[in-house]
């Protein structure tokens, strides 16, 4: 699949803390709209489209009877992913694959209206034998977190390292919800969130949008922006097993990642830019391991590959949104368009991203400059 | 297409109202078991999976697909969700065909599924309705489609057209005495059809779809593997889906442009120029029996307004011209977010010959779907062999 599809046009929307008077709807058209503005394309162009939401956060069932036409839907083979933006990305390049359609235009958004994300997660749990716990997305989250402390060599202060290198990356980021410059000790002294997880560790839910427009690769220059190539792509899931000894080795996302490499053809150590979905600091680390970035969690924070320049998701995560986020923000940086966060040299990048608890599901995406390898 | 593929092996539970032995894991599991079975594979030969249903308030679940994953063997595996309501089975249909013509996934297995006996149904689907604007007076599907045929018989006037919804009911009711897993298997005359309850005028309660649990899960492969298959593959020649907008004042429901696209879409793929002739059997989305006459005049099979003169001349009976819903379909077993893929999974069956209530040489057959406020539309078209090839 290399060299066969591209990402051609991109839009972001800053993630806010709380969007007042913005409907779902309105989030959805400004990605869109931005998205064919930056591609310098009407929607004429879109052979179909495909969504990302949640029912739960929109308190509506079936989103996309109100987004659809917001989206460029309308009259068009228009379908909805309900999981991260990054599996409705990773569902658009098989379309094009497929040769039945040339061009998709993917937007995934978030609006968290009145739920917060330990209920959202906790209503995804086994409604007999888990959910009567109480037990959330942070909590499960916390678990994982205590089992890599336990059986690696990594510590909380690494993890308190992560937060504080995100935030601090994140100031450069105008998209970013949060940024901050803190210190590990600030990180570590800021109350518990879910023992071992500390409050900055835990990735804040805002509200957000982003749109992707992908084309199959002869049609690049129907489209103002250099494209960036997707290489290759992966998705996978795990079921949900806190008790397994291998939690905190987040399988699913291994083998999306793993998925990905191997169909652009690269090694991990090809990776110039990760952008992953660490929803919570020590997930980062986790991340880098099983995705093959690092031996050793922690390596990731002194040398190698540039993780997160854009503050990741602990600068605000915007749910089904976060995953389109990492791969609008490694689009960008392979095509130098990350602006004040721009890694140097920048030709590979890997994006990824994670729905329901525990990151269960996976999605992951190698983007490169280049067409061929 | 990149990829040929077909479909290789199905799954449809038996329809209850309300599964008391089984959560929706278990539903899934017995689906994609039957499905496996009737493909002779094994779960270690699938390579991707994808899992549909009508709603996280039907399921009382938020990423519901998560919660069955062991069951359907789909852990550690590419998996995602899809949700466009009441297609919802054809959008995860059409999602696991697209996981295989990308090249990307040899064999693919689509769960689909719905619990709504643990659910009010029409309350989680009033929730569609905007909030501040419609929500207060929505009621439901059955509203919608009160509104839809009372569309239909105004724009054309015809004042047989509630008595060939009738007739069209007891057809469908009629054919699922031949269908062990059908919720509902009720003899009925149109007369008696008439005589029941309204439910949303001109719609009655005989001419409406149950609330059922229950799952379908179907296998699809590419082309050499499905080759390799032991009974005759459903091979995938047309696709087509499009999406209307709630928010068009022109849209007309009697009249629906994106049903017409998306069948000419799948149309134009397969080569198919004269549906009435090129067609064997079709399986319609029928959730009332007034949408019948609708769909088959936006999918080419009557002129405008002549739709139910297909039930009056006996064309769309088991021993007609083009037998429709031979399944009995949605009117007799309706597990919401599977329904779709089972108008697919029957319409593959017909091909493959491994229908219930099976029609005899079937070549060629159509799959339809609609979903959320009627305004997504879905068509897979089946064939005996792949695209190009003839029969």
């Amino acid at each position: 699949m290399r060299g066969e599809v591209a990402i051609v046009g991109v839009h972001q929307l800053a993630t806010e803390a709380e969007m007042e008077d913005v409907p779902e709807e309105r989030m959805v058209f400004d990605a869109v709209k931005g998205a064919l503005a930056d591609a310098g394309v009407d929607r004429d162009v879109l052979d179909t489209v495909i969504v990302a939401g949640n029912d739960v956060l929109d308190g509506r069932t079936i989103s996309n009877t109100f987004t659809a036409e917001a989206e460029g839907g309308y009259m068009k083979d228009e379908t909805k992913v309900a999981h991260d933006g990054l599996h409705a990305a990773v569902y658009g390049v098989m379309r094009i694959l497929s040769g039945l359609h040339d061009v998709a235009m993917v937007v995934a958004y978030g609006n968290h209206n009145s739920i917060s994300y330990e209920q959202w997660t906790n209503f995804a749990l086994d409604p007999f034998r888990i959910r009567p716990t109480g037990l959330d997305g942070i909590h499960l989250a916390a678990l994982q977190a205590r089992r890599y402390y336990e059986t690696t060599d990594a510590t909380p202060e690494d993890a308190a390292r992560v937060a504080a290198s995100n935030l601090a990356a994140a100031r450069d980021n105008p998209l970013a919800l949060r940024s901050d410059d803190v210190d590990p000790g600030d990180v570590a002294g800021s109350g518990v969130a879910a023992d071992p997880l500390r409050q900055l560790e835990v990735a804040p839910p805002g509200d957000g949008a982003c749109a992707v427009i992908l084309a199959s690769a002869d049609r690049v220059d129907e489209f103002d922006p250099d494209p960036a190539y997707v290489q290759g792509i992966g998705h996978a899931s795990d079921a949900l097993r806190p008790g397994d000894d291998a939690f905190h080795r987040l399988r699913a996302a291994g083998r999306a990642g793993g998925t990905a490499l191997s169909r652009a053809g690269v090694d991990a150590d090809a990776v110039d830019v990760a952008e992953l979905t660490e929803l919570f600091a020590p997930h980062q680390l986790m991340l880098a391991e099983t995705l093959g970035l690092a031996d050793h969690g922690p390596d990731v924070l002194d040398d190698g590959v540039a993780v997160n320049p854009s503050g990741g998701a602990l600068a605000g995560h915007a749910y089904f949104a976060t995953g389109l986020h990492r791969l609008a923000e490694a689009a960008r940086q392979v095509t130098g368009r990350a602006g004040d966060r721009q890694v140097d040299d920048a030709t590979t990048a890997l994006a990824h991203g994670a729905s329901g608890p525990a990151h269960q599901a996976n999605a992951a995406a190698v983007v490169s400059s280049e067409v061929g390898p | 297409m990149r990829e040929d593929v077909a479909v290789v092996g199905t799954g449809i539970t038996p329809g209850e109202d309300k599964r008391k032995d089984a959560d929706i894991p278990t539903l899934m599991r017995e689906a994609a078991q039957d499905a496996l079975a009737d493909a002779d594979l094994t779960p270690q030969d699938l390579d991707a999976v994808v899992v549909g249903n009508a709603g996280e308030f039907f399921a009382g679940t938020n990423m519901p697909d998560l919660f069955g994953l062991s069951e359907i063997h789909a852990d550690g595996l590419p998996e995602m969700r899809i949700h466009t309501g009441g297609t919802a089975g054809a959008s995860t249909g059409l999602a696991g065909f697209y996981h295989a013509a990308s090249g990307l996934y040899d064999t693919v297995m689509v769960v689909t599924f719905e619990k709504l006996g643990d659910v009010n149904a029409q309350q989680a689907l009033s929730t569609v309705y905007h909030p501040i604007f419609q929500r207060q007076y929505g009621a439901g599907a059955p509203s919608a489609a009160g509104a839809q045929a009372m569309r239909y018989i105004h724009k054309y006037g015809s004042d047989k057209t509630e008595y060939q919804a009738a007739k069209i009911a007891a057809k469908q009711r009629r054919c699922a005495m031949e269908v062990p897993y059908a919720q509902l298997k009720m003899e009925l005359e149109p007369d008696e059809i008439m005589e029941s309850p309204p439910l949303s005028t001109p719609v009655k309660f005989l001419d409406t779809c149950p609330a059922t649990d229950g799952a379908c899960a179907m296998i699809f492969q590419t082309a050499d593997a499905a080759r390799e298959a032991a009974g005759q593959p459903a091979w995938v020649t047309g696709v087509g889906a499009i999406t209307d907008g709630v928010n068009q004042p022109h849209r007309d429901w009697a009249d629906p442009e994106a049903c017409v696209k998306a069948g000419r879409k799948a149309y134009e793929m397969a080569g198919v120029e004269d549906p009435v002739r090129d067609f064997d059997v079709l399986e319609l989305y029928d959730a009332f029996s007034f949408q019948e006459i609708i769909w088959h005049e936006a999918l080419g099979f009557a002129d405008r307004g002549e739709g139910g003169s297909l039930i009056d001349e006996g064309m769309t009976t088991p021993d007609g011209e083009i037998p429709t819903c031979p399944s009995g379909g949605v009117l007799c077993h309706n597990p919401i977010g599977a329904t779709a893929l089972i108008r697919q999974a029957e319409a593959a069956r017909q091909v493959m010959g491994t229908a219930d209530h099976q029609i005899p040489d079937v070549d060629r057959s159509l799959g339809h779907g609609w979903g959320g406020v009627i305004q997504f539309f879905t068509a897979m078209i089946f064939e005996t062999t792949p695209q190009g090839e003839p029969p």
